[in-house]
């Protein structure tokens, strides 16, 4: 059908370049009413010929662009959902790893977490964005101590920050990080708090405190849950609430109800941790920072949780014995040590 | 000028020409389309990967757990039904236990994991469409594993014991060659 439509083109006088380039096959001009293909080396024309051209017309250009430009748009845009889906996934795996190894990292630590009628352990519920995610804060001693020091123990600390940052646009947003904050026994000691002293059992109380600087590591970023359960010898959960209406263990004091049970640590230390993705945490920090109204801040957290990925572990703590005689070693660093 | 007919080719592309083109066309299309659903096979075998390693590790130290508390052989000393005593709170409490036993044997097991949902200890949130009296009347889980989980003596008097765990993501056993097995010698000392 094509080949038998034809354009009437007007070729420029002179010597242009047009005939003898053609496609092949495509079209075929000749003059009108020659037999002589046009071609500029061998029949340079010297007037302005009307010239008669197999080809396109104008609607069927058109037509085609048409459907070019639909066919363009269509792929555009499933490529686009594809790369969206791709880096969606990209980045729950990215985010599954880093949450997987901070959540190694915990564990490896709460493995190693000593407690015992000396060493002591606290857990509370809540501490963070009490009204919101409500993130826990836990403090242990682990076996992971400087051992140079002749001192296995080390304090850590496990919390998560709400803060205000900005993005590279400037726009602050509420950003939730989880940190691990650690200390060798001498640092403590050299900031008036020893935990095998039996006057700070309760060693949190004066390492909150004491202006003491811990050595502070992000764990892991954008978290919208950081859980921590106590489960106890008896399958029942240890943590409990206290007549200011927070909900903790304090290994000291024991599970509620069950003071001979003190200095017990639990049977099983559960973490439950969820990050949400770079994106979500964005847009969705966007909405609770402060004065922003309660109805768009929950569907905010919603977002954040829906985006979220869940990790899980759980820990069995040492139990043994410890001693807390103290010996300060003179003529170096004030280093203290356990002996039996 | 000689006075001879030219040969002049006017057709456009022939039937075969074109249909070479699109087999082209397709052949290329469809390599790039098959990639997509790779990729994402890819990223979801990943994601089970983790939560099954994470899932493995609950199991075996949840049996580390109950043989250290009870001391003694395995079917002894203490029994896989023990490890009922120990299912972690983070769990709902509202959602039926059988989700969570832990069964040993070779018979096929599946585990769903309903998480506690901003319950007491996990803050005062309650979103609107994430109600955790909602989810917890659904059973709501967020991953489901199925499993076999074998359990023998090993040595002398039967310490340790061992376990072998293979998982499946999801609710129904796949092929055996998909399983992902989890090896642990479970001493009862802690």
């Amino acid at each position: 059908m094509r080949s038998q439509r034809s354009a009437v083109i007007l070729l420029r006088q002179g010597g242009g370049g047009q005939g003898g380039q053609l496609g092949k096959g495509r079209t075929s001009c000749r003059a009108e009413g020659s037999q002589y293909p046009i071609s500029n080396n061998q029949y340079p024309m010297s007037k302005g010929w009307i010239r008669t051209c197999r080809g396109f017309t104008l609607i069927e250009v058109l037509a085609s662009m048409a459907v070019l430009v639909l066919l363009v748009l269509a792929l555009t845009r499933m490529f686009g959902e594809a790369a969206n889906i791709t880096n969606r996934g990209t980045t729950m795996l990215m985010r599954n790893s880093a949450g997987s190894t901070a959540l190694e990292t915990l564990l490896q630590d709460a493995e190693s977490m000593m407690v015992n009628e000396r060493l002591a352990c606290y857990v509370e519920a809540d501490v963070t964005d009490p009204n919101g995610f409500g993130f826990d804060d836990v403090w242990f001693i682990s076996t992971s101590g400087d051992q140079d020091d002749h001192m296995p123990y080390e304090y850590n600390h496990f919390f998560v920050t709400n803060r205000i940052a900005t993005n590279a646009m400037g726009a602050a947003y509420m950003r939730f990080d989880l940190m691990k904050a650690r200390m060798i026994f001498a640092v403590g000691d050299n900031n008036g708090f020893y935990a095998l002293d039996p006057n700070f059992v309760d060693w949190w109380k004066h390492a909150m405190t004491s202006g003491a600087n811990w050595d502070l590591q992000t764990l892991a970023e954008h978290v919208v849950r950081f859980d921590i359960y106590c489960t106890g010898w008896d399958g029942k959960g240890w943590m409990a609430g206290t007549g200011t209406g927070a909900h903790v263990f304090d290994s000291t004091l024991g599970p509620s109800g069950k003071p001979g049970l003190q200095g017990v640590p639990p049977a099983a230390f559960d973490i439950y941790m969820q990050l949400t993705s770079p994106e979500a945490a964005l847009e969705g920090g966007m909405a609770l920072v402060p004065d922003v109204p309660d109805e768009v801040q929950t569907k905010a957290r919603e977002m954040m949780i829906r985006e979220s990925s869940s990790l899980f572990g759980r820990a069995v703590p040492l139990t043994g014995a410890a001693q807390y005689n103290r010996v300060t070693r003179l003529g170096t660093n004030s280093t203290s040590y356990y002996w039996d | 000028m000689k006075n001879h007919k030219w040969q002049i080719s006017s057709a456009g592309y022939s039937l075969v020409e074109v249909t070479l083109a699109l087999l082209v066309v397709a052949i290329g299309l469809t390599a790039t389309f098959a990639l997509f659903p790779e990729g994402l096979r890819v990223t979801r075998a990943a994601v089970d990967n983790t939560e099954i390693a994470m899932f493995s590790e609950y199991v075996f130290t949840t049996l580390d757990l109950t043989a250290g508390y009870h001391g003694g052989d395995y079917k002894v000393g203490w029994d896989i039904d023990d490890t009922d005593d120990f299912i972690s709170l983070m769990l709902s409490t509202k959602a039926d236990a059988e989700n969570f036993q832990l069964k040993d044997g070779k018979t096929v097991q599946t585990f769903y994991w309903i998480p506690d949902f901003y319950g007491l200890y996990s803050g005062n949130f309650a979103g609107t469409d994430m109600d955790s009296q909602e989810f917890e009347k659904i059973d709501f889980w967020t991953s489901a594993f199925t499993y076999t989980l074998d359990i023998a003596k090993k040595g002398i008097g039967g310490v340790p014991a061992y376990a072998v765990l293979k998982v499946w993501p999801g609710e129904t056993k796949g092929d055996d060659e998909d399983a992902r097995v989890f090896y642990r010698e479970i001493l009862p000392i802690r």
